[in-house]
């Protein structure tokens, strides 16, 4: 029986769920070796079904441990640990995160950038000691000013984009270059007009 | 043969992702809680938290409280609490952090952790509050309740932070069935299965 598309998708999202869901189980009730298979078994349907997992689900061992394939709790089954190391091992970073599984041993480790103010936010501190706080912190002004000036900062919507392009024509374009040449004439009647004639 | 409209029709489609991350079960998209009046509970945590915090250290004094800064020294409270435990307020700039791995395991933590942990998301920009506190703080700051810490101020930030969502697949306790060591057939793929008659 073949399905049609609404019912395709329905399938999908419930199969999906149920092997999502079955990973997490595993991880806490079974004994760690099924979580690999049931991570795997998630993993394949993903790839039958054409889905594009997001990065945290599908990355090297950013949820689920990539030795042993069991979802990552903190305190559980995984010890975390920051530590401060040099520029060149944390690739550009000052700090590396790392993981060790206490199911399997495995050791993990992401580097990390030093704790401040995300660049480009675009959107303003909360809060009432909004100004008193970016006075102390320049980073925000230079990332807002250099998001502006890039218009990364900006979110146009679809209709202004539209309506951008609409305007960005040749012909509107020559007209406006042509009404920047030509002096601007007022509506109200001018005297000198009347003293030429 | 097909059309230009056909194949318009077919082309790659956004994947959505909300079924598996809003999946009842595993509740990713809800693991911080969400706090509605954060303009009250920042202006709380500057006056009765950190501010205390940064005067008590700009004078060299011992903190009026118990509190801990730092990613590692707050992970490591979480994970083994000293006895007797004693309810924890665990403050974090999630949106100032940049990593976000440094945050993952931060909600499940403070859920799997013996002792109570009141998890409050503080708002963007407030990571500066922390600066004059201790110089690697990473975005983290542990009070601990106990009878230093107001109760006053205790009660109010309860007051104005929801209760974590119950994530089910936390619930489970580990199963007593252990690996089963069984047997299975080895068929070379070569030689056929012969039918049965």
């Amino acid at each position: 029986m073949s399905l049609n598309r609404q019912q395709r998708e329905k399938f999908v999202t419930s199969h999906m769920n149920q092997k999502y869901n079955l990973v997490h189980m595993a991880s806490l009730t079974g004994p760690p070796q099924l979580s690999g298979l049931y991570l795997k078994s998630f993993y394949n349907a993903a790839k039958r079904n054409r889905l594009q997992l997001p990065e945290h689900i599908t990355g090297d061992g950013t949820k689920f441990c990539g030795k042993c394939g069991c979802v990552r709790i903190g305190g559980v089954n995984v010890r975390q640990r920051l530590e401060d190391v040099s520029d060149e091992l944390s690739n550009g970073g000052n700090q590396v995160l790392s993981y060790e599984c206490l199911d399997c041993g495995d050791l993990k480790s992401f580097p990390i950038k030093r704790t401040g103010v995300r660049e480009n936010t675009g959107k303003p501190v909360a809060g009432p000691f909004t100004e008193s706080m970016r006075s102390k912190m320049p980073g925000i002004k230079e990332a807002q000013k250099s998001g502006s000036e890039n218009g990364i900062g900006k979110r146009s919507s679809a209709k202004e984009r539209a309506k951008k392009r609409k305007l960005s024509t040749l012909s509107n374009l020559l007209s406006k270059k042509n009404g920047e040449k030509q002096p601007k004439k007022s509506s109200l009647l001018n005297l000198e007009d009347f003293l030429k004639k | 043969m097909s059309s230009l409209k056909q194949l318009s029709r077919s082309g790659p489609r956004k994947q959505t992702y909300t079924p598996i991350l809003n999946n009842p079960f595993t509740q990713e998209a809800h693991l911080w809680p969400h706090i509605e009046n954060h303009r009250l509970v920042a202006e709380v945590v500057k006056s009765h938290v950190t501010a205390p915090l940064a005067l008590a250290r700009d004078l060299r004094q011992q903190a009026p409280f118990d509190a801990l800064c730092g990613f590692n020294s707050i992970v490591q409270h979480l994970e083994n609490p000293p006895l007797p435990t004693s309810p924890v307020f665990l403050f974090v700039c999630n949106k100032d952090v940049n990593s976000e791995i440094l945050l993952a395991q931060i909600p499940i933590l403070a859920r799997v952790s013996r002792c109570q942990v009141t998890l409050v998301a503080l708002p963007r920009g407030f990571v500066a509050n922390f600066d004059a506190c201790d110089p690697h703080h990473d975005g983290f700051l542990l009070v601990i309740d106990n009878d230093k810490f107001d109760r006053q101020i205790a009660a109010k930030l309860r007051q104005n932070v929801p209760e974590p969502t119950i994530l089910p697949w936390l619930q489970y306790e580990p199963a007593k069935i252990s690996l089963v060591a069984s047997t299975t057939p080895v068929r070379s793929k070569g030689k056929p299965v012969p039918k049965s008659r």
